[in-house]
């Protein structure tokens, strides 16, 4: 419940634990029917790896958010997010939208603090808007990083060869 | 297809769109470049003599099947339904308890349904039932569906997607194992020339050179000979490697990998030291020179079609005994499938370890030794002499490979190993190792490139497990006793978890092994500095 | 849908049992449980015995723990037995304890502080208490069909009703095989990956079973049953000379009928894992594949690519690397 009186940023905080799980279930809401159940329910975090990343991560993203720190401080918590969803049957833009699904809760959920402080609520779409590039920045390194251990891969299958011919050079 | 579209800014940012509510028995596969393998190569099909050899890729329309494909795939059930009782069986009793549903590495990685074991067991269930019973006559309402091509596809991108590591099965009540059902459906699907390149081009580079990697004689002598004068430059040491030596004691049986590739290479030396400091008599074989076996993800009769030059050259060779090198899938067929299907071994001697004296009483009969039964025997009995201290730059947790973990049960003899070569050994968390051990995700013949995407899906529950200890106790060497996970393990690494590499036990064995006569070591067997970095300064 | 046709197929098979009694006494009091007994053993036994008549070719026990190698490995007796004593010992905890569905319920490390209890934990407690109270059940119905009545079911019968609830005595399982398969149906419906994989059958047998207990509940607390008549039936089925005794109740055709069709359904559907666990060759077979050969009896030949045919064809390039050859 948004609380009278308190600033923007504190309202938010205070609303930590919903809005993350919303955002979550959001996110979550992406894989197929037969899965979220999975991904929400399983606690343990070694059989439920996607589940336990997203979650885990997510709370440290909103912290970055709504906290004073750059918006760069959280790029491994959103790497580990962003490298998952490189590999997973997604687009390119689907893999990297999910920042802007926030913008949506929020606006469902906190309205009434975005009416007392809009200023303080565009500086945070700023900031989400940031975290989005970056997340796009991330999902480029990891399709890279994709082509570049299929090339590492392949050179170490044929090392044996590689050895020799320089041998006989 | 819809994701080369460019979707709407609505559509990008709407992502908690309904997830289709269709029924599984609507077959929908889409292969999309990263998820799939490609097509085995005509030419390699035809060596084999294997049925419709022809150029084909899966995203084709039309795959160019038999025209009688239906009846083929058909008649393949019946005659394995009469074969095998466990085919039979589970196809009959599976309750949908869903006690499998998240055990598999590629449901929980990646989420798609048709990934849980009971739903990729189902794909072909349905098909059983509409045609080998009585309920199935009912149709759909009975979880039965008609053959179409559309079922063969979905077939085949699911059972390509299975790596056959049976974790499934020791959750099952009732043992169902999904790779028994994946190596059936495996089956059928090469009755009408539907296999994957990945798969074929080995079995048949084996079939004709006697290896996966179609290496010729000459090319083995070479790698051998390399392997030697490294150990020489490392250790001062001159070892001797015989090949095709007749009248040796041992016949000594590695992946080809491990005389081709990085890191398999480094467990290589390991052993050849090995046997040079307890002054091992054997042999490596040119022409058994593949333990690993791909028959195993494409036919019984093509396991067995390649697994025959095993017997016939210890016999050739006048061998006393078989020791085999470290190899996951190669030792489900050595311990389940060699004896039953190329022995008796009659012609071998009941297998007696030379330095200790020690009779594996384990294989009587098979008359093979797994390298780690073996090393762990002489470590018991003291017979190598170690300085762990030589791996403190490594700080160790070991990966049970699926097959040695779940079909023999090789759980304890390469950790004994280990902590005895190593000072900091660290396991990962207790629901992913021993029997519940996680697959590399690339096992059973998906470990191409192309199939990336893929893997690194599957992997994920693996790599997550790793990350875990890398963490906790700065863990940088992930060591498995399999060629498959030595070749594919680094790639996971690479993307999940940078600053772990992966090695062999007796590569890590090797390093500690105090061999008389040697120089003193400066490097690891891969030439790295023994030094410690500063990561590592602590020690929990 | 698949659950709301079973439900509704369920319902119509138990009007039917309902007034089908008044209707047609015999044909649903007799002649209905004979055939379904007949077609449930023929059944059974055709099924079984196809399974066994299939061989077993290879040995491919799924090992769950340390192998038995070498004397001084402690090895894991009951999850990789190295022996046919071994095998039945893990065949006893499969089969009596649902050693492999507990399995699952193996998972220590939680996040957050609330004791999160896994949902796993109960799919194997139902599992368990769903089976054993069934065959408790049974055993406590042999009191209509045997004459005197054995100790054994007597001592079921006063165990079951041990706390002595109410008249007539509340028996404990009546409570235990509702709830669990009140459990079992219900996480088929809301626990979403179930729902996906479950299929008409899986439905039917919860729904039908359902049916039979509560009309069995109705019998024993809620309507006056005339237990003699009920014995005086069961005992002539029993000793085929069947009767039927006036003034059986409605709801007791009900249950029979229901038990009936369940009976015969049973070699048809997946609940012949009854017998099918027995056989399952991942588990009941030892661990000792190097130890003891295992034969195929259809080892086929198969084509292979020999040595004297290798040497042949790499016979100068195995002579240029100065290997030995057999034919030089």
């Amino acid at each position: 419940m948004p609380q009278e009186g308190l600033p923007f940023s504190a309202s938010l905080a205070s609303q930590r634990d919903t809005l993350v799980k919303k955002w979550f279930d959001g996110m979550v809401q992406a894989y197929p029917e037969s899965t979220s159940g999975f991904l929400t329910r399983e606690k343990d975090p070694f059989r439920n790896p996607v589940g336990h990343t997203l979650k885990e991560n997510l709370s440290v993203l909103f912290d970055g958010l709504v906290g004073p720190k750059d918006v760069q401080s959280v790029t491994p918590e959103l790497n580990d997010i962003v490298r998952m969803r490189a590999v997973q049957d997604f687009s390119a833009g689907q893999a990297v939208a999910f920042p802007f699904l926030l913008k949506k809760i929020l606006r469902r959920e906190c309205a009434a603090d975005i009416s007392r402080d809009p200023g303080a609520y565009s500086d945070l779409e700023a900031r989400i808007d940031s975290l989005a590039l970056l997340a796009f920045d991330l999902y480029m390194k990891s399709r890279e990083r994709l082509f570049e251990i299929k090339y590492n891969e392949a050179k170490r299958s044929m090392f044996m060869l590689q050895r020799r011919q320089n041998n006989s050079l | 297809m819809k994701e080369e579209n460019t979707p709407t800014p609505e559509q990008l940012v709407s992502i908690d769109f309904e997830p289709p509510r269709k029924s599984w028995m609507d077959p929908a596969v889409k292969f999309r470049k990263g998820t799939y393998c490609y097509s085995g190569v005509a030419k390699h099909v035809k060596y084999l003599d294997l049925p419709n050899p022809r150029e084909w890729q899966p995203t084709d329309s039309d795959w160019k099947l038999p025209p009688d494909w239906k009846k083929i795939i058909l008649d393949g059930m019946k005659e394995r339904l009469e074969k095998y009782r466990s085919f039979r069986l589970f196809m009959d009793i599976c309750v949908r308890c869903g006690a499998c549903a998240d055990k598999c590495h590629f449901y929980v990685g990646s989420g798609d349904p048709k990934n849980m074991p009971v739903l990729r067991a189902e794909l072909l269930r349905s098909v059983y039932r509409r045609y080998f019973t009585t309920a199935g006559k009912l149709g759909r309402l009975a979880g039965a569906r008609d053959l179409d091509e559309g079922v063969l596809k979905e077939w085949f991108y699911y059972f390509f997607q299975c790596t056959e590591c049976r974790r499934c099965s020791v959750f099952c009540p009732y043992g169902i194992d999904t790779a028994e059902v994946t190596m059936i459906g495996r089956e059928l699907l090469n009755l009408v020339g539907c296999n994957i390149n990945w798969v074929i081009e080995p079995v048949s580079n084996c079939f004709r050179t006697g290896n996966h990697l179609g290496i010729q004689p000459h090319g083995f002598k070479d790698s051998i000979d390399f392997a030697a004068d490294d150990l020489e430059e490392i250790t001062g040491i001159k070892v001797d490697a015989p090949i095709n030596k007749k009248g040796a004691e041992i016949l000594f049986i590695v992946p080809s990998a491990d005389y081709f590739a990085s890191p398999h290479y480094y467990t290589l030396l390991g052993y050849m030291l090995l046997f040079h400091e307890i002054g091992l008599d054997y042999t490596f074989s040119a022409y058994a020179s593949e333990g690993g076996n791909f028959g195993l993800f494409t036919s019984h009769e093509m396991i067995k079609r390649l697994n025959n030059k095993i017997y016939a050259e210890a016999k050739r060779l006048g061998v006393k005994w078989i020791l085999g090198g470290e190899c996951g899938h190669m030792w489900r067929v050595m311990h389940q499938y060699m004896d039953t299907m190329n022995g008796p071994a009659d012609f071998l001697e009941e297998p007696v370890s030379p330095v200790t004296g020690t009779r594996f009483e384990n294989a009587m009969t098979t008359r093979m030794v797994h390298i780690c039964e073996f090393t762990a025997d002489l470590l018991k009995n003291n017979r190598l002499k170690l300085d762990p201290g030589r791996n403190n730059h490594r700080r160790v947790t070991f990966h049970d490979s699926c097959n040695p973990a779940r079909a023999m049960g090789l759980l304890e003899e390469p950790r004994y190993i280990l902590q005895s070569a190593c000072n900091h050994f660290y396991e990962m968390p207790e629901n992913t190792i021993r029997e519940q051990t996680f697959c590399c995700g690339a096992g059973a013949g998906l470990g191409t490139d192309e199939n990336m995407e893929m893997r690194m899906r599957g992997g994920f529950p693996r790599a997550n497990a790793v990350k875990y200890v890398h963490d906790k106790y700065n863990v940088n060497m992930l060591t498995c006793i399999c060629a498959i996970d030595k070749a594919t393990l680094p790639t996971l690494m690479d993307y999940w978890v940078p600053g772990v590499e992966v090695g062999g036990v007796h590569e890590l064995l090797a390093n500690a092994l105090i061999v008389e006569g040697e120089r003193e070591r400066t490097t690891d067997l891969r030439g790295d500095s023994m030094e410690q970095s500063g990561a590592e300064t602590t020690d929990a | 849908m698949a659950a709301f046709y079973s439900l509704i197929l369920v319902l119509l098979l138990s009007i039917a049992g309902y007034f089908g009694g008044s209707a047609a006494g015999t044909f649903f009091g007799i002649i209905i449980p004979y055939a379904a007994i007949a077609v449930f053993l023929i059944g059974l036994t055709a099924r079984v015995l196809q399974w066994a008549k299939i061989p077993v070719p290879f040995r491919i026990t799924t090992t769950c723990g340390q192998q038995k190698s070498l004397p001084w490995i402690k090895y894991s007796r009951l999850d990789n037995p190295g022996s046919g004593l071994g095998t039945v010992f893990r065949m006893a905890l499969e089969i009596l304890l649902f050693r492999s569905l507990f399995r699952n319920t193996k998972a220590e490390i939680k996040d957050g502080p609330r004791l999160v209890f896994s949902e796993r934990k109960f799919l194997w407690l139902a599992a368990l208490a769903f089976h054993w109270t069934f065959l408790f059940i049974l055993l406590r119905h042999l009191r209509f069909f045997l004459e005197p009545v054995p100790g054994f079911v007597l001592l079921a019968q006063t165990l079951d009703g041990f706390f002595q609830i109410g008249t007539p005595v509340l028996y404990m399982t009546d409570l235990v095989i509702l709830a669990a398969l009140a459990y079992l149906l219900i996480r088929r419906f809301s626990d979403s990956q179930v729902r996906y994989i479950s299929l008409f059958a899986d439905y039917f047998a919860l729904f039908l079973l359902l049916g039979l207990v509560l009309s069995g509940i109705a019998l024993r607390y809620f309507i006056k049953t005339d237990i003699s008549g009920i014995k005086e039936l069961a005992l002539g089925l029993a000793t085929f000379s069947p009767a039927l005794p006036a003034g059986l109740s409605p709801i007791f055709f009900m249950h029979i009928f229901l038990l009936s069709i369940l009976v015969a359904f049973f070699p048809f559907s997946k609940l012949m894992h009854m017998g099918g666990v027995f056989l399952s060759p991942t588990r009941n077979l030892a661990n000792n594949n190097r130890m003891k050969r295992h034969i195929n009896p259809w080892n086929h030949p198969v084509k292979v690519h020999t040595y004297e045919e290798w040497e042949d064809e790499f016979r100068d390039k195995i002579r240029a690397a100065g290997l030995p050859l057999d034919k030089a």
